[in-house]
């Protein structure tokens, strides 16, 4: 199954001030343990756009539309997996940093399972509580995230 | 596509089959057509992001967005930029060449209003999956921004007028979509379930909503589904002839008619000139506000606008309001067409100053989100999520008039608007980052006259006390009936300016919270259902519909028969429409033929 994540910059002037440094690491559940994957890296195109929409739309309400208005350097990563995969996103958001998940599955479809927004976001030791319960794991053994 | 053909397609049941079933067995059946009617990529449009054209001399860039294709809506990129203080979009189709166009009037009010963008907080209950690119995937998404601040809702697309450049009444369409009262119960039960704020204010719209005989029904079904706010888009004839049907609607909970009024002489208002006085009296009768609502084309009536205010400030003890829509241009129009049509709200706004001769000048109007940091305010103090107002701030103005004796009094002279909204938003700032959120509440109370200088205000507000009691009711309690209260002593002026295929940004769209309910249960923004009526409003609409015939038959009606014909001479007899101009049009100074050349020539026959 066929997997993107990114790596993004984005800076916007108009209407309003506003910057964003996202980099996504990637996790595959193996067993009772998460298992970091690195990809492939490669720039990003118009073709990555509804996956971008796909995946930050609703989680910090950044959308493909957004970034063509400001300068948008992003990287895409390609995986080819199956299973549960976790991704965690290390943002910077106007200088205040957050840590977001979100939860796939990738069997024959890609499936999201969970995500986190950025709008209503609960303390970190809930989602990871959260997370842990829909990968079936111990919370212990997310604490490499 | 012919109705039957689409049905049969998608095997959808003939309308006339699921129409009586309850409203959860509707949705049901709906549902389940919902993918099928979806815009499809390289089917229905294409997908050409390239780099966007480039800026020729004398231009400065502000952005870059997305938008589509006048002629073929394919999405493609486009430039927004500066040009001899107007804002211009340019984009370039490689089907169909390049397209420029008026943006935004006034490059200074493009700087003021941009500073007041504020995002809201997304569709946390999105009802159609993200499988296509904005604007191409309408349902909501979850990419979509605001949620629906007005809910539109059409309950038919008959319509007793002609008007020329009307191509989908009921007539011309060749079909009757008119939703049964349990699939209308189920398509405002989707917007009401929607989440982080479900819709709370409605608008039956058409065709004309008061062709249908159980229109009291419909609002009634409304407020029992909870909306709060009720409103009907009428052209609001068949009122003035049955005054009495204003009072069965204002029982049954309507708030306030959305009257299309589009000048103050026959000339530019051949639609409803003649009714509108005898509306506004069965209104007045009924004690049921109107707000104007006047297309504004700026060869056409552009300069009647400043009339249009001093005639709703005349009948102020009923018009509640002035909602003016610089006009979406439909259809494919040359460029010379386009330039004799096209305004964008600053145009409108400078062209208010000039014609109020200042009185309400263009600094006295905000785009629509500036007022966010009112939904803030309460949010902190509450702490869950409030109705916002969150639109992309090129698509509404605002602004509050007061009438003081014969002035105008806009309510800016005496309410510094600006300072109020950033000490409110600092205010729920520090809430959001830990400040005791009673102590903040009192600063409020404290603060809240600094920004008040009541002997600036009309005579009925010199009292700070009585002024401050309203603010504050509407500030910190959210409190409907105040602000209700407050709009009946103000006169509400908008600008709202829905998009077209040439201004299309998606940016826009993406943040739009005047939405539709469409009867496959999505609910959809104003302007892709009207822009792309080919994938959103007709297709749907069509599937959804009875066959001329069938209608006929079950009603025992014919729509052929259904036809407006305007008694002029009756119309001008009328004390109530002499009086409803005075002072503002010298209507005795028009020749009769004229009123009726005025009235066929915009397609609405004449008995005489």
């Amino acid at each position: 199954m066929h997997v993107k994540s990114f790596n993004f910059a984005f800076k916007l002037l108009d209407p309003l001030k506003f910057e964003a440094h996202v980099k996504t690491n990637t996790y595959l559940k193996q067993g009772d343990r998460l298992l970091k994957l690195t990809g492939v890296e490669r720039s990003f195109t118009p073709d990555d756009a509804l996956d971008f929409d796909l995946e930050f739309g609703d989680v910090i309400q950044l959308t493909f539309s957004d970034v063509v208005r400001g300068s948008f350097e992003c990287s895409v990563m390609d995986f080819d997996l199956r299973g549960l995969v976790v991704k965690v996103y290390d943002c910077d958001i106007l200088g205040k940093k957050y840590k977001l998940f979100s939860l796939y599955s990738a069997e024959n479809d890609l499936e999201r399972l969970y995500a986190d927004r950025l709008v209503r976001l609960t303390p970190i030791n809930e989602r990871i509580s959260r997370l842990a319960a829909k990968l079936g794991l111990n919370t212990s053994s997310l604490s490499i995230l | 596509m012919e109705r039957s053909t689409i049905t049969e397609e998608i095997g959808f049941p003939k309308y006339s089959e699921i129409k009586d079933l309850t409203p959860e067995k509707i949705g049901e059946i709906s549902r389940t057509f919902m993918s099928k009617l979806m815009p499809k990529v390289n089917e229905d449009y294409k997908v050409y992001l390239t780099i966007p054209p480039d800026l020729k001399d004398g231009e400065k860039l502000i952005t870059h967005t997305l938008s589509t294709c006048p002629h073929c809506y394919s999405l493609l990129t486009a430039t927004v930029f500066e040009r001899e203080g107007k804002v211009y979009i340019r984009k370039k189709c490689p089907e169909h060449g390049e397209f420029e166009e008026l943006y935004f009037g006034d490059h200074s009010l493009y700087e003021k209003f941009r500073k007041w963008q504020h995002d809201g907080k997304g569709i946390w209950t999105p009802n159609v999956q993200t499988s296509s690119l904005c604007p191409y995937n309408c349902g909501l998404c979850s990419r979509h921004k605001s949620h629906t601040a007005l809910l539109n809702l059409a309950v038919t697309n008959r319509c007793s007028l002609r008007c020329w450049y009307c191509f989908f009444f009921a007539v011309k369409a060749g079909y009757v979509y008119e939703p049964s009262l349990n699939h209308i119960r189920f398509m405002l039960r989707e917007a009401r379930k929607m989440l982080p704020y479900p819709a709370v204010a409605v608008q039956f719209t058409g065709g004309e909503p008061l062709l249908r005989d159980d229109i009291v029904d419909i609002v009634r079904i409304a407020r029992e589904e909870g909306y709060h706010h009720v409103q009907i888009n009428t052209e609001g004839i068949r009122l003035a002839y049955e005054p009495d049907l204003a009072i069965k609607l204002r029982e049954a909970g309507t708030n306030v008619i959305y009257m299309s009024f589009d000048g103050v002489s026959p000339y530019t208002n051949p639609k409803n000139h003649w009714e509108v006085p005898y509306t506004l009296e069965a209104l007045r009768k009924a004690g049921l506000g109107a707000v104007l609502v006047p297309t504004v084309i700026k060869d056409y009536n552009l300069h009647e606008i400043g009339a249009i205010v001093k005639f709703a400030l005349k009948h102020s003890d009923i018009v509640r309001g002035v909602n003016m829509q610089p006009v979406s241009i439909v259809g494919r129009v040359p460029k010379k067409e386009r330039e004799k049509l096209r305004v964008t709200i600053p145009d409108v706004i400078i062209e208010i100053e000039r014609q109020t001769n200042g009185s309400i000048s263009r600094g006295d109007w905000y785009p629509v989100p500036s007022v966010a940091p009112v939904s803030r305010i309460v949010e902190a103090l509450t702490d869950r999520p409030r109705f916002e107002l969150t639109t992309h701030f090129v698509c509404g103005a605002a602004t509050y008039v007061f009438l003081d004796g014969d002035e105008i009094v806009p309510i800016t002279r005496f309410v510094d608007v600006e300072g109020l909204l950033h000490f409110l938003d600092e205010t729920a700032e520090k809430i959001k980052g830990g400040s005791n959120k009673y102590i903040a509440a009192l600063s409020v109370l404290y603060k809240l006259g600094r920004f008040i200088d009541t002997s600036r205000a009309p005579k009925r507000f010199r009292s700070k006390r009585k002024f401050l009691k309203y603010i504050y009711n509407i500030l910190l309690k959210h409190d409907y009936s105040a602000l209700g209260e407050f709009h009946y002593q103000a006169l509400f002026l908008g600008l709202m300016h829905f998009q077209d295929p040439y201004n299309y940004d998606v940016s826009r769209v993406q943040r739009c919270d005047v939405h539709y309910a469409m009867p496959d249960g999505r609910i959809v923004p104003f302007c892709t259902f009207n822009v792309f009526p080919e994938f959103y409003r007709d297709r749907v609409q069509k599937a959804f519909s009875y066959t001329i015939d069938e209608w006929e038959q079950l009603t025992g009606k014919r729509l052929s028969e259904e036809v407006y014909r305007r008694d002029i001479k009756k119309l001008l007899s009328g004390e109530a429409y002499r009086k409803a101009y005075e002072g503002i049009v010298d209507v005795d100074s028009i020749p009769y033929e004229e009123h009726v050349t005025a009235s066929k020539r915009f397609g609405i026959p004449v008995s005489e």
